[in-house]
C-alpha cells in the first residue's frame, strides 16, 4: 500500500529526470522505506472494533451475512472434511456466516501476525486461528490476540474453565483470550507383536534399546520435544515438581540427568543417534514400514485411524508413559486486528456447541476429543456423546483421565529444544 | 554524458523497482532486525544476536559445510558432464537424447529430494532390490545413504539435478567454440586423444563456462529443501539454519535468523565481486 503510494508520487517526475537524479530519488526512497518500516513497528494498533460491551444478540446481528477467514492446519484430511462438509454449511445455514479456510499453523500464524503488527496494519487478513501451546505463548509475547471474549459466547456455559487442562495453555492462563476447541494427550504407539512389554520408565526404555538397537528415534518437532518433556517430568519425580513458571535451577538439575541418559544410550537409536528426523511424519512413516518400533501421537484417534486405513499393523496399541500423559488443549484465537470480530465470535461459539463437538468427537468424522464438561451438558447431549462408537486401538479420554498431566511452562520446551540440539545432537 | 533513450530508461527503472529495490529493502530490514532496531520484540541497538551466533551456534561450521558441499557437488557435476560431453556430445545436439537430458531440469528440488529419499533410504527401493537379490540378509544392513555422515544423499541429488544443465552448457560451448575442429587439428599434429582433451578441449570449455560455474556455485549455496530432507541434524546448511532460527519455538531466535541471512548476503556479495573481477579479466584477455 505504502509502496504504491510512494510509486505514484515518484513516478511522473522520474521520467523527466536524468539517471543521476533517479539514483538520488532511489536513495531517498530507500531511506523513506526503512523509516516507514522502522516507525511502523513502534506503532502498535488498538483493536479497531471492541465488542466487549454489546449483547450476544447484537454480535450475531453484526455477524450475519459476513465472511470469516480462519487459518488452520490443513494436514489432516479428516479435520478438513469435518470443516468443509459439516461446519461450513451449518454456519451458513444457521447464522448466515460464510467461513473461508486458509492453510497455516503455528509459525505461519505467528509470522503473519508479527508481520502485520510490524507493518502497523490495522486490518489484518485473519479472523480466527487455531492455536495452542507455543503459538499462544508467542502470540501473547507480541500481544496480538483480541479479548477477553469467551465469557460472551453462550456455549461457554458447557465448559469448565477451572479445569487446569483448559484454564492453562502451557501454564499460561487463557484469561478469556482463547476458546478451547479440542483436547489431546500425548501417547506412545507400539506394535504389540514386536514390543511385548511396553517400556514406561526411562530404565525400561534403556533395556529395550540395548536389546533392540536401531529401532527407536524421536523427532525434532513438537512431538519429540513432548517425549523429552515427559522424561524430564519422570526424572523430576512428577509434574508437581515442574509445575508453575520456569525454574532454571530445577531445569538444570533434571535436564543434566536427561541429557546424560540420552547421550549414554543414543548409540542404540536409529542411525546410531547421529541424526534425528525433522518431523513426526517421518517417524509415523518409518513405524508404518517397520523400520521403527515406536511412534508417537497426540489425540485419541491417531492410532485408530492409521490402523483402519491400513498404514499401521493391526497389532498396534497406544499406551502412556510413567510420567503420565501430557495433556494439552488446542484453542481458537481472534487476532487483535481481525477485520470481522463479530463473525469470528459466532464461529467460535458454533465450534464449541454440543452439536459441533459431538460430531467432532465421532471417530467416523474427525475423532478429536471434546472440551465440553460432560456433567454440564443436558441429558440429550450426554446421550449423544454416549452413543459414539468406541475405540479399538487407541485410548479414550476416560481411560487416561487420572493419568493426565498439565503441560509445563513454554520456556521448558524452548530450553529442551535448544539444549537437545546443543547437548545431544552437536555433542562431539 | 549520453542521454538514455526512454525505453532503456523505463526498462532500467522497472529493473530497479522490481528487482533491486525489494532486494535492498529486504536486506536493510534483515540488517535492522538482526541489530535489534526492527521487529516487535526489538529492544534497541545490540550486537548480541551476532555474538550469540558465533559463540553458541556453530555458524562458521555451517558456512564451511555449505561451501564444501557446494564445491563437491559442483566438481562432480563438472567432471561427469565434461566426460559425457567429450564422449557423447553428438547424441545431445539433436534427437531424443537432447530432450531426455533436460528431463531432470524440470524436477523441483523438493521432488528430486523425495525421489532420492525413496530410492536410497534404508527401507527404500534400492535397499529392497538388494535384499531381494540376496546381496544383504536384512533391509537394515543397507548402508546409510540418507541423513548420512558424508552427505552422500545430498551430493547425489544435487549432482543428478544439475548435471543436465552442465551437459547442455558444455555441449553448446563445444559446438560454438568449434572444439571438434581444434581436436582434429591436434590429432593431425600427432597429439594422443587424452592429451588433446586435457590440453585443448577441457581448458577452453572451462574457461568459457567459468562465469556460469561461479554463478551456479552461488546459487547452490542457498540450497534448502535437499539438505533439509536428506541431511543430518548437524551440520546444517546456511538456509536450513536460517529457517530453523526464523521459524522455531523461540521468538528470540528470529533476529539470529536475520543475522544468518545478513552474513550469507555478505558472503554472496564477496563472491560476486570475485565473479565480476574474473569476468572482466576474461573479457580483457
Amino acid at each position: 500500500m505504502l509502496f504504491s503510494l510512494y510509486m505514484h508520487s515518484l513516478f511522473p517526475s522520474l521520467i523527466l529526470n536524468t539517471v543521476n537524479s533517479l539514483m538520488k530519488k532511489i536513495i531517498y526512497f530507500l531511506f523513506a522505506c526503512s523509516l516507514t518500516i522502522f516507525f511502523s513497528c513502534k506503532n502498535s494498533t488498538a483493536p479497531q472494533n471492541d465488542l466487549k460491551n454489546i449483547s450476544w444478540k447484537e454480535v450475531s446481528k453484526l455477524a450475519k451475512g459476513s465472511t470469516v477467514t480462519m487459518m488452520m492446519y490443513l494436514g489432516d484430511k479428516r479435520a478438513n472434511s469435518y470443516m468443509n462438509d459439516f461446519v461450513i454449511p451449518e454456519l451458513q445455514k444457521k447464522y448466515g456466516v460464510t467461513l473461508k479456510i486458509a492453510g497455516g499453523q503455528g509459525n505461519i500464524i505467528v509470522s503473519t501476525l508479527m508481520a502485520e503488527k510490524e507493518a502497523g496494519k490495522k486490518e489484518g487478513q485473519l479472523d480466527v486461528c487455531w492455536i495452542n501451546g507455543e503459538t499462544y505463548y508467542q502470540i501473547k509475547q507480541i500481544d496480538a490476540l483480541y479479548g477477553p471474549y469467551t465469557n460472551q459466547l453462550p456455549n461457554s456455559k458447557y465448559i469448565n474453565y477451572n479445569d487446569p487442562i483448559i484454564k492453562y495453555d502451557f501454564q499460561q492462563e487463557i484469561n478469556g483470550y482463547e476458546t478451547p476447541w479440542s483436547k489431546a494427550f500425548f501417547n506412545v504407539i507400539i506394535d504389540t507383536a514386536k514390543v511385548k512389554l511396553p517400556p514406561v520408565t526411562t530404565q525400561q526404555f534403556e533395556n529395550y534399546w540395548k536389546t533392540n538397537p536401531g529401532r527407536f528415534t524421536l523427532s525434532l518437532d513438537f512431538m519429540g520435544l513432548t517425549l523429552l518433556k515427559s522424561w524430564l517430568v519422570e526424572i523430576a519425580g512428577g509434574i508437581q515438581e515442574l509445575d508453575g513458571p520456569f525454574d532454571a535451577k530445577k531445569y538444570d538439575k533434571y535436564s543434566t540427568i536427561l541429557w546424560d541418559f540420552i547421550n549414554k544410550n543414543k548409540k542404540y537409536f536409529w542411525k546410531k543417534g547421529e541424526t534425528f528426523p525433522e518431523s513426526n511424519v517421518a517417524i509415523t512413516q518409518m513405524y508404518g514400514t517397520g523400520e521403527l518400533d515406536f511412534s508417537f501421537a497426540f489425540g485419541i484417534s491417531a492410532v485408530e485411524r492409521n490402523v483402519t486405513e491400513g498404514l499401521f499393523p493391526l497389532t498396534s496399541k497406544a499406551y502412556i508413559l510413567q510420567a503420565g500423559c501430557i495433556h494439552n488443549t488446542s484453542y481458537l484465537g481472534i487476532p487483535y486486528n481481525a477485520p470481522n470480530k463479530a463473525g469470528a465470535m459466532v464461529v467460535c461459539d458454533f465450534l464449541i456447541s454440543p452439536e459441533a463437538q459431538v460430531k467432532k468427537a465421532d471417530i467416523r468424522s474427525w475423532g478429536s476429543a471434546t472440551i465440553l464438561d460432560y456433567d454440564k451438558l443436558e441429558k440429550v447431549y450426554q446421550d449423544d456423546f454416549n452413543a459414539l462408537p468406541k475405540l479399538k486401538y487407541g485410548l479414550n479420554e476416560a481411560e487416561v483421565k487420572n493419568k493426565s498431566i498439565k503441560e509445563t511452562a513454554s520456556t521448558y520446551m524452548i530450553k529442551v529444544a535448544e539444549d537437545f540440539r546443543k547437548k545431544v545432537i552437536e555433542l562431539k | 554524458m549520453k542521454k538514455p533513450t526512454l525505453i532503456a530508461f523505463v526498462a532500467g527503472s522497472l529493473l530497479i523497482i522490481f528487482a533491486v529495490l525489494p532486494l535492498l529493502a529486504g536486506l536493510g530490514y534483515a540488517l535492522l532486525y538482526s541489530l535489534g532496531l526492527a521487529g516487535t520484540l526489538g529492544k534497541g541497538f545490540t550486537l548480541e544476536n551476532y555474538v550469540q551466533l558465533f559463540s553458541r551456534n556453530n555458524v562458521i561450521g555451517t558456512f564451511v559445510y555449505t561451501i564444501i558441499l557446494s564445491i563437491i557437488s559442483l566438481s562432480l557435476c563438472i567432471f561427469i558432464s565434461l566426460l559425457i560431453t567429450l564422449k557423447f556430445q553428438r547424441f545431445f545436439s539433436r534427437g531424443i537424447m537432447s530432450y531426455l537430458v533436460s528431463l531432470p531440469l524440470s524436477f523441483p528440488a523438493i521432488v528430486g529430494a523425495f525421489f532420492f529419499f525413496q530410492f536410497l533410504s534404508s527401507a527404500g527401493l534400492l535397499a529392497r532390490i538388494f535384499y531381494q537379490a540376496g546381496f544383504i540378509s536384512s533391509i537394515t544392513q543397507f548402508p546409510n545413504l540418507i541423513n548420512d555422515k558424508w552427505s552422500i544423499g545430498i551430493i547425489a541429488t544435487q549432482t543428478f539435478l544439475s548435471c543436465p544443465f552442465f551437459i547442455l552448457l558444455f555441449v553448446n560451448i563445444y559446438r560454438n567454440e568449434r572444439i571438434n575442429e581444434y581436436l582434429h587439428l591436434s590429432y593431425t599434429l600427432g597429439a594422443p586423444k587424452l592429451k588433446a582433451a586435457f590440453t585443448v578441449a577441457i581448458p577452453v570449455m572451462l574457461k568459457k563456462a567459468l562465469p556460469t560455474l561461479l554463478l551456479y556455485f552461488i546459487f547452490k549455496l542457498g540450497a534448502y529443501e535437499i539438505p533439509l530432507l536428506l541431511g543430518r541434524s548437524t551440520p546444517e546448511t546456511i538456509s536450513v539454519m536460517a529457517v530453523r532460527k526464523l521459524q522455531r519455538f523461540n521468538l528470540a531466535d528470529i533476529p539470529q535468523g536475520y543475522a544468518v541471512a545478513v552474513l550469507y548476503a555478505i558472503v554472496v556479495a564477496l563472491l560476486l565481486i570475485v565473479f565480476f573481477k574474473i569476468n572482466r579479466q576474461l573479457h580483457e584477455a
